[in-house]
């Protein structure tokens, strides 16, 4: 098993960096004969000069079934490119890419990408999760439309002293896992909410705010 | 019955796709040629009288406000086989286009289009094809 990382600049510099200290083996493949030099001097990685959507290129990287091909470069397209090759003619299972456009992650999903990165969706919900009070957070979109949300209940919450089943939440929404002093409380009908809890929810994101308003009172 | 009038989008305005869009439109389709260059619809001949679009085929929304939703046949002609592909597959898996033809310059990833359903135009195997001829046959003179 080796990581194969494909195009990127110092992404790809530091990925390998890392990788390689925890012992991983690591091919880097890059167009950019200047970075592969500086790869080489600097890296104990192989590393090959040559552009990654090219069968032959990935050849000579003798990629296997069992590697993890990490897709860096700046274009959608060419990712997607890279992603298939790997995947249907080298029978790669593991790819993970670089997504630039969000609106192209559910074309990368549909081709059967499972993990894309995409820079704009996570800077995205970092602001967001800035911009919402610290005790409602939005932690992870989980599919899409769909997000995992995280609300700290105090005590001017409206919730606070209700029984679960008492609060009514829109039915595309639930709420999955309290921790209560660190301590996971399985959500049942008769469970009370009590401040300081931390509620764990699922919910489509069109209700977002609707189930904002109803568990934080804004 | 058959639709004798065929919505056709195609991608890329060079040589080929001004050539193939203009052909469809004099033939009577309805036809929607796109490129990243407006410089390039000049290639396309007087008599063309279907639409055109200015916009970047590697960007989902060019392919979206092409109308490929509505298209019974997508040519993907640019000079790039990784966008030929991106426009491929979106036609393929998002949009649902039944016939979908690419010109893939790398013979090796004619594999990949196939596998996505999509019949691939292959620059190199035809000339190869035409060229064995003298190989083959080229002595009968």
């Amino acid at each position: 098993m080796k990581i194969v990382i494909i195009g990127g600049e110092m992404t790809a510099y530091y990925l390998a960096r890392t990788m390689l200290s925890k012992g991983y083996d690591v091919v880097l493949i890059n167009k950019d004969s200047e970075l592969c030099e500086e790869f080489s001097k600097t890296l104990n990685a192989t590393v090959i000069l040559g552009d990654g959507s090219r069968k032959e290129v990935l050849e000579d990287a003798e990629l296997s079934t069992n590697d993890v091909v990490v897709i860096l470069t700046p274009r959608d397209q060419v990712n997607l490119l890279i992603s298939q090759l790997a995947m249907k003619v080298f029978g790669v299972k593991r790819v993970v890419s670089l997504v630039s456009d969000p609106g192209n992650i559910e074309l990368f999903k549909r081709l059967g990408v499972s993990t894309v990165l995409n820079l704009t969706t996570m800077i995205v919900n970092t602001v967001e999760a800035l911009l919402f009070p610290d005790e409602f957070s939005n932690i992870i979109p989980l599919e899409k439309g769909i997000e995992f949300l995280q609300v700290v209940v105090d005590e001017r919450s409206p919730v606070v002293g209700k029984r679960l089943r008492d609060i009514q939440l829109p039915n595309e929404s639930v709420v999955a896992a309290i921790v209560r002093g660190g301590v996971l409380v399985v959500p049942r009908g008769d469970t009370e909410i009590l401040s300081g809890d931390r509620l764990y929810v699922i919910v489509n994101s069109r209700i977002k705010e609707e189930v904002e308003t109803l568990l934080v009172g804004r | 019955m058959k639709r004798s009038r065929k919505f056709i989008v195609v991608f890329g305005c060079g040589r080929i796709g001004s050539a193939i869009a203009s052909v469809a439109s004099m033939k009577g389709h309805n036809v929607i040629v796109v490129d990243k260059d407006e410089r390039s619809f000049r290639r396309l001949s007087s008599e063309f009288s279907g639409f055109t679009v200015v916009g970047d085929a590697a960007e989902f929304e060019t392919i979206k406000k092409s109308q490929v939703a509505n298209a019974d046949i997508v040519f993907a002609l640019t000079n790039d086989d990784s966008t030929n592909y991106f426009i491929s597959v979106c036609s393929r898996y998002i949009f649902g286009v039944e016939k979908v033809v690419a010109r893939v310059y790398d013979p090796a990833k004619a594999k990949i289009f196939e596998e996505s359903g999509v019949e691939v135009v292959c620059p190199v195997t035809l000339m190869v094809e035409k060229l064995r001829f003298y190989i083959d046959g080229g002595d009968k003179l």
